[in-house]
């Protein structure tokens, strides 16, 4: 009877562990997006907020994007890799203008057609594993 | 005096049994511990452990959430663990209960010579085997194929020896017997060897798992892709790969093998005739 049971609880919790596992690893893509931070991205532009010609490559970057700290600052950049995996790095820039928009920034660790987050719905640090949300 | 030696026997056989259960519960306890515990207890710079620790200093699920919702290579591995053992345990349990009834109870040429031969292949190690194998299968178009690993599996020497075995002390009597009243052979392995050699096939089954479970080689040797591997190779790359994850996913992988051994406990204990406990 003992042996009985124990045959019937191994059967009923292998099958239970394995429809869980199955569960998991067809939703695992939704549910690990689903607890990744979202975030709004904006491509980089190359630019000046006067519209004048500069000697070093200048950026316009959107003010929620700009962790600013006095004349410099801090921003996400976003980098998909083959997978299809969004991390964010964080890159320093020199604010050298703004106005209400945007900051006019420098930074030897960015380049045009990159996409800098300006919007989060937690916090991230360098390294972490983002979804972009679509506008 | 007697009352000693068994206070020694037992303190000698609770250590025995300590030192082999000792690395399931240092996983199942590092499972449990925060990544930043398990990286600085196997901090392995100075060529030894800092710290062998069984209590977590603050109890997780942080592994487990790692590996059930953030990381899904892992349960991908998982299942290709599982579509390796599956087909490769049930067709190798009946190839090798069909295959062993024939060399135990028919007769038929080179009988003896050729299970001979299935003993030498039996002997061989499986490195030995590997590149003819992987020259036939490259030959089949079977490489990067999970084929590659079931269909050699299939056909193993050691199954067939183990359940010959079990089926030669079933009494050649109730064959004859059986013949008599005009079963055919597949009514006689079905109905009278099958039910006979229980305990043979569940110690077979439970064995040909463990082999294919914890299978490492093959996989190296016949898949590119790193997305075919199985479990077993993730957790084998331990260097590689996320400490307090490769501990987590030791315990889920363990989990079927544990409930198989679970489940035919009790009939391998008498693997080559079926004994009534009752």
């Amino acid at each position: 009877m003992k042996k009985d049971k124990l045959k019937k609880y191994s059967i009923r919790f292998g099958i239970t562990f394995l429809i869980v596992i199955a569960f998991l690893t067809y939703f695992s893509g939704t549910i690990d997006n689903m607890l990744l931070p979202q975030v709004k991205v904006s491509d980089v532009a190359y630019g000046t907020i006067n519209g004048e010609q500069s000697r070093d490559d200048r950026y316009l970057i959107p003010l929620s994007a700009v962790i600013a700290m006095g004349d410099t600052g801090s921003v996400f950049v976003t980098k998909t890799d083959e997978n299809n995996k969004t991390t964010v790095s964080e890159a320093t820039v020199n604010i050298k203008n703004s106005d209400d928009l945007y900051y006019e920034v420098t930074s030897d660790e960015m380049y045009g057609g990159m996409k800098v987050v300006y919007s989060t719905s937690k916090s991230i640090s360098n390294g972490d594993r983002v979804y972009i949300v679509e506008e | 005096m007697k009352r000693t030696i068994k206070i020694i026997k037992y303190i000698f056989l609770i250590l025995i049994t300590a030192i082999f259960l000792f690395p399931v519960v240092y996983m199942i306890a590092c499972s449990f511990m925060s990544n930043s515990q398990v990286a600085s207890m196997l901090d392995f710079t100075n060529g030894a452990y800092k710290e062998i620790n069984l209590i977590p200093e603050m109890f997780s699920l942080e592994q487990y959430y790692q590996v059930f919702f953030r990381r899904p290579e892992y349960l991908l591995k998982f299942w290709n663990s599982v579509i390796i053992t599956f087909p490769t345990v049930i067709a190798q349990v009946i190839v090798s209960a069909l295959a062993a009834f024939a060399f135990a109870k028919l007769k038929f040429p080179f009988r003896d010579k050729l299970f001979f031969v299935y003993i030498v292949l039996l002997i061989l190690p499986l490195q030995v085997t590997l590149v003819p194998n992987y020259i036939v299968l490259d030959n089949l178009e079977l490489l990067n194929n999970f084929l590659a690993i079931i269909l050699p599996g299939t056909f193993s020497a050691f199954g067939i020896c183990l359940l010959r075995q079990s089926i030669k002390y079933i009494p050649e009597s109730s064959i004859e017997a059986a013949r008599i009243d005009g079963a055919s052979y597949f009514k006689i392995f079905t109905n009278i060897i099958l039910p006979q050699i229980k305990g043979g096939l569940i110690t077979l089954t439970l064995l040909c798992f463990i082999d294919n479970w914890n299978v490492v080689e093959q996989p190296l040797i016949y898949f590119d892709d790193e997305a075919m591997y199985p479990l077993s190779i993730g957790l084998s790359d331990i260097s590689n790969s996320d400490y307090g994850i490769v501990f987590a996913c030791g315990v889920m992988f363990m989990i079927p093998a544990l409930l198989i051994y679970l489940y035919g406990q009790k009939d391998i204990d008498s693997p080559f005739v079926q004994v009534d406990k009752n």
